[in-house]
């Protein structure tokens, strides 16, 4: 059946992320908790369909460690010296994206990218350059989603079905909030 | 214990919850929406400001068919039998979710409701309503900090993951009545363009 199926992807991509992604969602929250620590902000963007609202700062059982940021490249110049800027997206391929990317790390942000790159052959990005977001920042926490979005293919169906990066970059988001927040009770943060 | 391995053990807790408890609720659920479709039903979303509306709308695997509710007034929207409404929200205890679901009942409309269990059958529940209740876990914090806020929900994901679920089980349905319905193709795939005009097309011919 093709329920079961999908939950059966989405439950090993859960497990995969946490074999696979560990070291890097620790190395993000590292660098989180030392900007928090400074006084420095944690911004965050992902363009998908489901994060912007899972992840908004009302959404209840939001620490509120993340600011967000909008998809507009004006926006960027809120980013400081110091900030770490969490970037969510499915690929990466879009101009935009590797724009504010690049500029909040010229203002001397760490960028983190949440999201499953592909090589440009099967996927070529829409920036003049060439380049992905994962190209153009720091640190790469990889969703492990297809391609294509869709999880489910069979003979019969015109194109992959039933996406799993809304699941995924949420899920990565929330695991990255609980890395942040463990680091800093263990730093003897009074509010964790 | 804070972490995020406790975060990921505690989601893959409740996909196998869902998988022991809720495939069949799920199976039959979808092969009832097969049917209203069938019928000529359309097929409609709506949540609490959850994301689930954009998660399932325009979304590339997701289905063409699928439409947004952008309206209280089902009479005026001309939305009754045969057609189908998925509810999600975050609490069961949802006045304004439960009277649209009461209205959308009374005229006929198929809900699926996507949240929390609640005791009892209080009207004012959105899942004393529902023609089908898909439980979620209940919105909140799976870590609670120091100064009592509860936080790093898993409710959402599960959600998210629920609605796909339920989705695939009506995709699969729809395919065994020898109906496949239209899907939308990533708009970064070469192709997509003309493809997704031509599936367009063809959902608003065919209604699926």
């Amino acid at each position: 059946m093709l329920a079961e199926r999908y939950l059966e992807l989405a439950t090993g991509l859960a497990q995969k992320v946490v074999q696979q992604e560990m070291p890097s969602i620790r190395k993000a929250a590292r660098w989180c908790a030392q900007a928090h620590r400074a006084g420095k902000r944690l911004w965050h963007l992902d363009i998908g369909h489901f994060p912007p609202s899972e992840t908004a700062p009302e959404r209840e059982g939001n620490p509120g460690l993340f600011t967000p940021l909008t998809y507009r490249l004006e926006d960027v110049q809120k980013v400081e010296q110091g900030d770490v800027l969490v970037f969510g997206s499915i690929l990466g391929v879009f101009a935009l994206s590797v724009d504010i990317c690049q500029q909040a790390r010229a203002r001397g942000a760490k960028v983190v990218y949440i999201g499953s790159p592909v090589d440009k052959r099967v996927v070529p990005p829409q920036h003049p350059s060439g380049k992905r977001v994962a190209d153009v920042v720091d640190l790469v926490i990889h969703t492990h989603v297809p391609y294509t979005d869709g999880a489910l293919t069979e003979a019969w169906m015109p194109t992959p079905a039933c996406p799993l990066s809304g699941f995924a970059n949420a899920l990565v988001f929330w695991m990255l909030n609980a890395e942040v927040l463990r680091l800093l009770k263990a730093e003897g943060s009074k509010s964790v | 214990m804070l972490s995020a391995e406790e975060y990921v053990r505690r989601v893959v807790a409740e996909l196998q919850s869902v998988r022991s408890g809720c495939l069949t609720a799920v199976e039959r659920t979808a092969e009832a929406m097969a049917r209203r479709v069938l019928q000529g039903g359309k097929l409609y979303i709506v949540d609490d400001h959850s994301g689930l509306t954009s998660e399932a709308v325009g979304r590339a695997g997701g289905l063409m068919m699928i439409q947004p509710l952008t309206t209280t007034d089902l009479g005026e929207a001309g939305i009754a039998a045969p057609d189908i409404l998925i509810m999600c929200s975050r609490r069961a205890e949802n006045a304004s979710m439960s009277i649209l679901a009461r209205d959308a009942r009374q005229r006929g409309v198929y809900v699926v409701a996507l949240c929390p269990s609640v005791e009892g059958s209080d009207t004012l529940r959105l899942t004393h309503w529902a023609s089908a209740h898909l439980p979620v876990p209940l919105d909140e914090g799976v870590f609670t900090t120091s100064d009592g806020q509860e936080v790093c929900p898993i409710s959402g994901v599960v959600a998210c993951a629920m609605l796909w679920i339920l989705t695939a089980a009506f995709i699969e349905r729809m395919h065994l009545h020898d109906k496949t319905p239209h899907l939308w193709r990533s708009i970064k795939l070469p192709d997509s363009r003309s493809f997704n005009e031509q599936a367009m097309s063809d959902t608003l011919r065919e209604g699926y």
